[in-house]
């Protein structure tokens, strides 16, 4: 468990993390996404005792950095790519840490494998590719077998095959019961890896959520209507325009007329069963309803263009649209 | 956390079994390990290795000139260990250049998270890294003293003495002076993170600041290059001879300055974002 309390950074004049509270959870794959410059790294080295906060608290299982006797059992961290070891060959010095145990030899030539290094454990780590300084990178992590891993963009620099295997450990390393907190630029690879999100824009919490809960609290959680009557459409239209039952309680459907079909609608803010069951009461004969699958990118994309918006309205759970969100993309807007 | 959080993960088609994850206990202090990192550090990597060949090479080709010249200039007779302690002067620097690596080379390579990662204390890091070469240098002074001493023996041919007890105590000597300063050049290196910077600060105060205060000469400038590390050193190292003060108080002046660097690196390192 990674708990952060008031984390604050300034650099001079600059803020660089501003005020974050928040717990990395146990037994899942948190993401940590935010444009560049937002505060990712800084607040991952301030958790890991590297930079010291201005204000605030970093604590892993309720105690500094610092103050764990062993933190290579407590916490593997990946930081940038080429940043760890440099020096000497894998296969000799993987383990340049305290706490020699005498399972450490073997443990290490395990660590070459998992990481499927164990070909060039014998090569001089400066010769190493990116690709390859991860994956040294990421043996170096898990070498003390510890119970949370901290990884800042480790699918930097691997090829589709790498960043496959990145995401199956990672997963697997939170299936075993252990806490992955992870950030990237990869959004499609951070949908699929990823349970839970963290998101920061400018140093500020914009969203804490389950994966699941941003996906469908997103303004484009949307779902796809066609109504093959024009004059039926033209009811339901009305119908969802006036009905306020909705799960987003007193907030009105947006209805928007498909451009890419003259027979559809899209719309936002009811699912596709109450537009079912609408469409039922009504007698309107539906050709399709279909969810809108929405991509992870999308939803961050909405998230961080309104950052200034949001700053204080997602803290905690992603809401739905805002009344006024404007969507440049979709031509008619009725309500 | 609540359940609906795990249905991300129930979605990925993994099993999420949490449970406490403990690992097993360890035994022995922190700082072992940290000192036994540090050590697979420096013999796994090259420069060590040049640094200690040079400077064996050094002092055999400079206490070979030493007895060399004493004999053709028909000097006095003096103790066979004076040679190698005047090697000092130069081959301090091999030792200067070792210790400073072992923490340069890891800002250059940005290194030094890993090793804040792996031992996260503060002066533990340090310690670590000051004894180890502090150990190191020792061995090499000692080594390279005595093979200094052999070699001077040979060129001196009778313009040298020789007094078992006091050629160990020298030779022991130059490996405690060696020790001293790979701790100091820690403390220096860890101040300023670049070689550059250090090596600045060391060979002015090593070299260049002891050249241009006897240089010119003179009771005050002598008197100053009296109290700097090296004449601290050389005056321990001949038991006394040639300052002030005598060989125990030469130790507590030659600590001072270790100490000093020591001291201002550590704060710097604690106080400094890595």
């Amino acid at each position: 468990m990674i708990t952060l309390r008031g984390l604050s950074k300034r650099y001079g004049e600059t803020v660089a993390v501003k005020d974050l509270t928040l717990d990395v959870g146990e037994g899942k794959v948190t993401g940590f996404l935010g444009p560049n410059g937002a505060g990712k790294s800084t607040t991952m080295r301030m958790i890991l005792g590297l930079d010291h906060p201005s204000r605030g608290r970093a604590l892993i299982n309720g105690r500094p950095y610092a103050a764990l006797r062993h933190p290579v059992r407590e916490v593997g961290a990946l930081l940038d790519a080429k940043r760890c070891t440099r020096r000497g060959r894998p296969a000799t010095t993987c383990s340049p840490r305290p706490a020699a145990t005498a399972s450490r030899r073997r443990r290490r030539g395990r660590g070459a494998e998992t990481v499927g290094l164990a070909k060039a454990a014998r090569r001089r780590a400066g010769t190493y590719s990116l690709g390859m300084s991860q994956r040294l990178g990421v043996a170096g992590a898990l070498l003390g077998d510890p119970a949370a891993l901290i990884f800042d963009e480790p699918v930097n620099g691997l090829d589709p095959d790498g960043v496959r295997w990145m995401r199956d450990l990672v997963r697997a390393q939170a299936a075993q019961g252990r806490t992955v907190f992870l950030s990237s630029h990869l959004m499609s690879e951070m949908q699929l890896t990823a349970d839970h999100l963290v998101i920061i824009g400018r140093g500020e919490l914009l969203a804490d959520t389950s994966m699941a809960d941003f996906l469908a609290g997103s303004s484009r959680a949307t779902v796809r209507v066609r109504v093959p009557d024009p004059q039926e459409r033209a009811v339901l239209v009305r119908r969802l325009a006036a009905d306020h039952s909705g799960t987003a309680g007193a907030a009105p459907a947006t209805v928007t007329v498909d451009a890419a079909d003259r027979d559809g609608i899209v719309v936002t803010g009811r699912t596709a069963r109450q537009i079912g069951d609408l469409a039922h009461q009504c007698g309107v004969r539906l050709h399709q309803l279909s969810d809108v699958h929405v991509s992870l990118e999308q939803a961050y994309m909405d998230l961080t263009a309104h950052s200034v918006e949001y700053a204080t309205g997602v803290r905690h759970e992603a809401g739905p649209a805002p009344h006024g969100a404007h969507h440049p993309h979709r031509r008619e807007e009725t309500r | 956390m609540t359940a609906h959080e795990t249905t991300g993960a129930a979605a990925h088609g993994t099993v999420v079994t949490p449970g406490p994850h403990t690992p097993a206990p360890l035994s022995g202090h922190p700082f072992g390990g940290a000192a036994s990192a540090e050590w697979t550090k420096l013999r796994s990597v090259r420069f060590p290795y040049i640094c200690l060949a040079a400077g064996l090479i050094a002092t055999g080709v400079f206490t070979f000139y030493y007895g060399s010249i004493a004999r053709i200039n028909d000097h006095s007779v003096q103790p066979v260990g004076h040679a190698a302690i005047s090697s000092t002067v130069l081959v301090q620097f091999a030792v200067v250049v070792l210790a400073m690596l072992t923490v340069t080379s890891e800002y250059t390579t940005a290194s030094i998270s890993s090793s804040l990662l792996w031992v996260p204390v503060r002066h533990r890091v340090q310690s670590a890294k000051a004894l180890v070469t502090a150990l190191l240098s020792f061995t090499a002074g000692t080594v390279s003293a005595a093979t200094g001493t052999a070699v001077a023996w040979g060129s001196f041919s009778g313009h040298a003495s020789f007094d078992a007890g006091e050629t160990v105590g020298q030779t022991l000597a130059v490996g405690v002076y060696y020790a001293l300063i790979a701790v100091m050049t820690v403390g220096v290196s860890f101040a300023t993170r670049h070689a550059a910077g250090a090596l600045t600060v060391l060979l002015t105060l090593l070299w260049a600041l002891p050249s241009m205060l006897v240089g010119p000469g003179g009771p005050a400038l002598l008197a100053i290059n009296d109290w700097l590390p090296h004449s601290a050193g050389d005056t321990f190292m001949r038991g006394g001879a040639g300052a002030p003060y005598g060989a125990t108080t030469a130790v507590f002046v030659l600590l001072a300055w270790v100490l000093a660097a020591h001291v201002t690196g550590l704060l710097l390192l604690r106080r400094r974002d890595a």
